[in-house]
């Protein structure tokens, strides 16, 4: 009698054992699939905004590339400098000036248009893309955008302009 | 008696079996989508730093050696070779994962430039640079 239970018993917990080790499986695959899936996705986003940030400078400057037309200051001094942390593209649109300035605030990039004598603060420019930082240095007429990203990484963006040395002057 | 006791032991042992079959396929599934998403990274790094060694060697017009000095690399019989890391920072040939040759290819009127990138020995993206002498050397 008591060896036919302890039989039983032996009997009963194999295939216990048994689901309890497809249970850990089913459930490591899960995580597994479940990591690499949100590595893939942080990894897709990081792309995603590196390629924005880039691209979305180098095409408002390619496409109002005129002599003399873009310049690098900061937000208040509206004067040409060979560095600064806002790129400026002056325009004149029916005989009056209009500025659009780029330039990172509260963790976007930002651009304002606005008239070239507005009085407006960074906080009223439209919000575009997360980054962390951005700033502009003029090399002899090369621009070079150094550009802090939302995961914390740098990247640089090099332009030169095809309307001639005459950049900012 | 004794043979219907191990059936249902026997079910579970084929059903472990289908899903370890299945589950295999799943986590390889997995590692290749985790590798085509790491080489669209490496891709849109390249394009990037393609792009900006393409502008910088317009700028200079071709002068390699200026350019060799804007973008941190090396001159070697009319190229100019720039090396990566795995984090794509400069560095030098020995620590390099990633490497850019732009190959010059003088014209009487137009210069070009090929810019190609390599992951180790395979070429991973490329384009080509372009300026007018005439115009640059008339001013």
């Amino acid at each position: 009698m008591k060896i036919r239970i302890k039989k039983a018993e032996t009997e009963s917990v194999a295939p216990l054992f048994l689901f309890a080790l497809f249970a850990i499986s089913a459930v490591f695959v899960l995580l597994c699939g479940a990591k690499i899936y949100k590595s893939m996705l942080a990894r897709d986003e990081v792309s995603h905004e590196r390629r924005t940030v880039s691209q979305y400078i180098a095409t408002r400057l390619r496409q109002s590339d005129k002599n003399g037309a873009f310049y690098i200051g900061n937000f208040d001094s509206l004067e040409p400098a060979a560095d600064g942390e806002v790129l400026f593209y002056l325009e004149n649109i029916d005989g009056e000036e209009y500025l659009t300035r780029i330039y990172c605030h509260d963790g976007y990039l930002c651009e304002l248009f606005s008239t070239a004598d507005g009085g407006f603060s960074k906080g009223d420019g439209e919000k575009v893309i997360p980054v962390s930082s951005l700033s502009f240095k003029n090399e002899n007429g090369l621009i070079v955008a150094d550009i802090g990203f939302a995961d914390g990484s740098h990247g640089t963006l090099d332009i030169a302009p095809r309307s001639g040395k005459g950049f900012g002057q | 008696m004794k043979n219907k006791a191990f059936l249902p032991l026997i079910e579970l042992i084929i059903m472990i079996g289908i899903f370890a079959a299945a589950a295999a396929v799943c986590l390889s599934v997995f590692i290749k989508a985790d590798k085509v998403s790491q080489n669209a990274e490496d891709l849109d790094r390249a394009v990037e730093s393609a792009e900006n060694a393409a502008e910088i060697i317009k700028y200079t017009c071709g002068d390699l050696e200026a350019a060799a000095e804007l973008l941190s690399g090396r001159t070697r019989s009319g190229s100019v070779i720039i090396c990566f890391d795995a984090d794509w920072n400069p560095t030098d040939a020995e620590g390099a994962v990633f490497r850019i040759d732009a190959i010059n290819y003088e014209g009487e009127y137009l210069g070009k430039t090929d810019v190609l990138v390599y992951s180790g020995d395979s070429l991973i993206y490329e384009l080509t640079v372009g300026w007018q002498k005439e115009a640059r050397d008339g001013n």
